[in-house]
């Protein structure tokens, strides 16, 4: 549930949460005997049984096929099967060796697949809990306007951490909900940028919606980052 | 080849082509290139627990274990909901006519995070009652499961800008109305700022993303 740093139309800013609207899980899996039965990652293969470092040991394909025909050689009787847990995410070159340093580079395709640029990567930090708060920008998009630009793949529900944010949050909504619009939210000192909740995630347009009924509010933060536009240059079928 | 949807409104019947719409086909995809110290190419690949067991992409697999640890088949597992009542399956939307009668909400539609777009082409005309509509802005939900199984998701039929059919595919999400006794912990800060009213949606650029 992270932080959000917000301000209102008066340009009020207060730090209050993002709850995931994520449904529960919904759908469970039983076995034989009516018992409970739960995913496990398990060990197919290291890199020391796959193509490359079999055929280091046995020379040549010919030789690997004859030693895969007569025996079990890529099989790690040891390992392999084994239930997997609190594994790490490495790269290794192509020795298959781990590897400590890394530099990384972004490149950048057109629609059309082909190469736009190469560049150093971004690292884009998170900027919705900053010293700067999200902007109330004041721009209004209708409802009814706004669903049909837009995809609106996440939802975050921002909820009040004590009673002046109750206030401050029912205000929000109770203004949006009267203008029937989505507001559009923006980051950084202009209020202009996508918002990233964190580091290296995948940045979004923000357009807040609020709603009430009674002293009840709720007050959604729409992420967006594709508008609903037919591509320039459309291949793919379903 | 696109695929076909058959959909029903009142007593016609209709068939669509969906094309499949996403980020990479409007603005483009980034991908990392990743080098060690010699420039050679890296990939990435997963560390067991042990720190030697090195595996390379696809050395995983899932499997279902019961709570005595035994290994359950694919064939034997029951999907049931939470007060244990077997899941029926459900077929796949393409081998059914789908029946448009459910119109909801523009809420009810936003309460749904959506993870799918397809534009939608007409391949058989179309009933004028609901192209009317839906140019009003109606919007149908209607339940879909590309290849069957044992869920649908919830799937909307809408008019974007220029006319162009759509069908979303999202996903349950829980949202409810929170009143003051429902406050989390934490504190709170407040902070005046400057005002800024220069802002315009034409500046916000979705391609920069």
């Amino acid at each position: 549930m992270p932080n959000v740093n917000l301000s209102d139309a008066r340009m009020r800013d207060a730090v209050v949460k993002a709850e995931s609207t994520r449904q529960r899980r919904t759908i469970f899996y039983q076995g034989p005997k009516k018992l409970p039965a739960y995913t496990r990652k398990v060990l197919k293969g290291a890199v020391h049984q796959d193509y490359e470092s079999m055929l280091e040991i046995y020379k040549t394909p010919e030789a690997l096929g004859a030693a895969l025909a007569e025996g079990d050689p890529e099989i790690d009787f040891e390992r392999d099967g084994m239930f997997l847990w609190d594994l790490s995410r490495v790269y290794i070159n192509p020795k298959e060796e781990l590897v400590y340093r890394i530099q990384q580079e972004e490149v950048v395709y057109n629609p059309d697949g082909s190469v736009r640029e190469r560049r150093e990567q971004r690292r884009l930090e998170a900027n919705v809990d900053d010293e700067i708060p999200l902007t109330w920008t004041g721009k209004m998009i209708p409802k009814v306007d706004a669903i049909r630009k837009f995809v609106f793949a996440t939802k975050l529900q921002i909820v009040h951490i004590n009673g002046l944010t109750y206030d401050f949050l029912y205000e929000m909504a109770k203004e949006l909900h009267e203008a029937k619009s989505l507001m559009i939210l923006g980051a950084g000192p202009n209020g202009k940028s996508p918002l990233i909740f964190r580091s290296r995630s995948l940045p979004y347009r923000g357009f807040l919606e609020g709603r009430i009924d009674g002293d009840k509010y709720i007050l959604l933060l729409h992420l967006s980052n594709l508008e609903l536009k037919v591509p320039e240059t459309e291949g793919g079928d379903a | 080849m696109a695929r076909k949807l058959e959909f029903i409104f009142g007593n016609e019947a209709f068939t669509v082509g969906i094309h499949k719409v996403d980020r990479s086909k409007v603005y483009g995809r980034v991908e990392t290139e990743t080098f060690d110290a010699n420039m050679k190419p890296c990939t990435l690949a997963t560390l067991a627990r042990d720190g030697r067991t090195i595996i390379p992409y696809g050395g995983t697999a899932s499997g279902y274990v019961n709570t005595e640890g035994l290994w359950v088949t694919r064939d034997e597992l029951i999907p049931i909901n939470r007060d244990g009542e077997e899941i029926p399956e459900v077929e796949s939307s393409f081998k059914t006519l789908t029946k448009l009668d459910n119109e909801v909400s523009i809420e009810d539609f936003l309460d749904h995070p959506i993870r799918l777009a397809y534009r939608l082409d007409a391949e058989t005309e179309i009933n004028e009652g609901l192209l009317k509509k839906l140019k009003a802005g109606a919007i149908y939900q209607f339940p879909f499961s590309y290849r069957g199984g044992i869920y649908h998701d919830p799937a909307f039929l809408m008019m974007g800008e220029d006319d162009i059919l759509w069908m979303l595919i999202g996903h349950k999400s829980e949202i409810e109305f929170v009143g003051f006794e429902q406050a989390a912990i934490c504190a709170a800060r407040a902070e005046e700022l400057g005002e800024d009213d220069s802002l315009e949606t034409d500046a916000f650029d979705f391609d920069m993303l």
